[in-house]
């Protein structure tokens, strides 16, 4: 508890703990060049995909590879991708601190904010997805419950605001103690607003702990809640390869594996890039790493369900768009989807050898090049042979859809790079707490599961 | 005048805290009406209102928790911020006066 007062007296062993925490505050209080050089370099990517987007506010959908009947391309991919990897944070942060994960404390909050800005890209897609903005009116004030596109936009409403919180609350003793730190100026008031008057009084930890608690319950069935009703999008229609009872687990399941891969890498960088060697250690690594080898394994038991009972059906217009994954135009997509999504991780994660940091990271890069292939190849090919007697589409992105993918990527960046230049990144009164309590929940633990 | 300024400068702070918790009702209060806009709609139009009923409730449900949740810690945080940090919007140390 005693992490939690930003306004106590330093003990012996609370300054070593102190300065031992200080490389916390560095990329607060200091911005090297290097910060400055990648930020321009990622506004370019930004400015040119704005650039698109005007472009295709202009011309219309007309400049996009959309056509009939292939109206969803990588818009939709990157939507169904970003909303999967928002289940990064929050699910993962909720069920760690649920379960008393002691390892969770210095990783949680990078992973936390990963989610409510990939929320806002995932949103963001389906803007752009529309083609004329305006027509989001329509849908706020005709739309219809019965349809699983409003399902979506409400779903995910409610996951970004308990994210936000979610993100927000345990945020509040560290933005107490930066508030502490710099006095005046926009940050200093920045930080007096946002820190709430947080003093560590009892009342405010006692108050302040139920509302992270009630938050991390609340959040885990809103968020399996959210990639099901993605599912739905797809598996509500009767098309070809959608229409399937498993695709709601079978989402959700690729939503956290693709998560887990995420926080792996954003962690990956931030150690490498703020020298957080002893916040991201090879422990959190390696636990991560192991249940993203689980994952990799329950991942190809839902695609070999999902493939097999398709292949045995053999219904015609299910088998189309089957040979066209397999063998046919998206081929080359499905079997790297394979490769990377599963091959890959699961040779390296699998041996304790190669479950290293850097096959970790490696493992992770191709899981998240492996699952937006994955989400591409959901979206594109059915929609290639739909069930209705439309001619045979064919669909090939344009620079303007690659440009806008490029953009969201490089944005996300930037936003993440600034959020590290305002917060702490590592959950510092959690870290702090979990030293302090350390000892005696070893003792605790040995004296519950242990024979006495 | 340093004590003034101060004290001018902690009541902006509170105002500018009550003002982000009243955005919060006000995005919440907007929720509230999308959801049971479409359920009245849905009925007027006799256009299988359950669904958008059971969807709505499911949805004001949740969003109860988090106003509740919201509410809970800024009250308190703010309330026990103004007796505790002088500088922070609040009369100085009310356990004291």
């Amino acid at each position: 508890m005693e992490a939690l007062k930003p306004d106590r007296g330093l003990g012996k062993e609370e300054k070593v703990t102190e300065v031992k925490d200080e490389i916390l505050y560095q990329p607060i209080m200091k911005t090297g060049r290097g910060f400055y050089i990648v930020f321009a370099l990622l506004s370019l990517v930004v400015l040119f995909a704005v650039f698109a987007y005007f472009r295709q506010i202009k011309y219309g959908l007309g400049v996009t590879g959309l056509n009939s009947p292939i109206f969803w391309g990588v818009y939709i991919t990157n939507f169904v991708f970003f909303i999967g990897v928002s289940h990064a944070g929050t699910l993962i942060s909720a069920i760690l601190r649920i379960s008393k994960a002691e390892w969770r404390r210095s990783i949680t909050r990078s992973a936390e904010v990963i989610t409510v800005l990939v929320l806002f890209f995932g949103l963001g897609n389906i803007l752009i997805d529309l083609g004329r903005i305006d027509r989001v009116m329509v849908v706020l004030v005709h739309g219809r419950f019965q349809s699983p596109l409003l399902w979506d936009v409400v779903s995910i409403t409610t996951y970004l605001t308990a994210s936000a919180i979610y993100l927000y609350l345990p945020l509040i003793p560290d933005i107490a103690l930066l508030r502490d730190r710099i006095k005046g100026g926009l940050r200093g008031r920045l930080y007096q607003v946002l820190a709430l008057g947080w003093a560590g009084t009892e009342k405010q930890i006692h108050y302040l702990e139920r509302g992270i608690a009630i938050m991390a319950v609340t959040v885990l069935p809103i968020a399996v809640s959210v990639h099901t009703v993605v599912s739905y999008v797809f598996s509500m229609t009767i098309q070809p390869m959608w229409h399937s009872a498993i695709f709601g687990p079978y989402f959700v399941a690729g939503a956290i594996f693709s998560g887990i891969a995420a926080i792996i890498v954003a962690m990956a960088v931030l150690r490498r890039v703020y020298h957080l060697e002893g916040y991201f250690r090879e422990v959190h690594f390696n636990n991560l790493g192991i249940l993203l080898l689980v994952m990799t394994c329950l991942w190809l038991y839902f695609t070999f369900s999902e493939y097999i009972t398709v292949f045995y059906g053999a219904e015609p217009d299910e088998i189309k768009v089957f040979m066209e994954k397999f063998t046919g135009r998206y081929a080359p997509h499905f079997w790297i989807m394979v490769i990377t999504c599963f091959i890959i991780p699961f040779t390296i994660l699998a041996n304790n050898k190669t479950r290293t940091i850097t096959g970790t990271v490696i493992a992770s890069i191709s899981v998240n090049i492996g699952m937006w292939l994955e989400r591409y190849t959901i979206v594109v090919p059915t929609l290639m042979h739909p069930r209705l007697p439309y001619e045979t589409g064919m669909y090939s992105p344009t620079w303007v859809e690659w440009s806008i993918l490029a953009g969201c990527f490089a944005l996300f960046a930037m936003i993440y790079m600034v959020f590290t230049k305002l917060f702490p990144i590592v959950s510092i009164w959690e870290v702090q707490e979990g030293r302090e309590k350390a000892h005696d929940e070893v003792a605790e633990r040995l004296r519950t599961y242990l024979p006495s | 005048m340093k004590g003034v300024n101060r004290s001018i400068e902690n009541k902006v702070v509170l105002s500018v805290q009550v003002f982000l918790l009243v955005c919060f009702y006000i995005f919440a209060l907007g929720v509230f009406t999308f959801l049971w806009y479409a359920v009245y709609r849905s009925v007027v139009d006799n256009d299988h209102p359950a669904h958008a009923v059971i969807l709505a409730s499911v949805i004001t449900f949740a969003f109860l928790i988090l106003v509740s949740v919201v509410t809970m810690v800024f009250t308190v945080v703010i309330k026990e911020g103004q007796k505790k940090v002088p500088d922070n919007g609040g009369s100085v140390n009310e356990g004291e006066m």
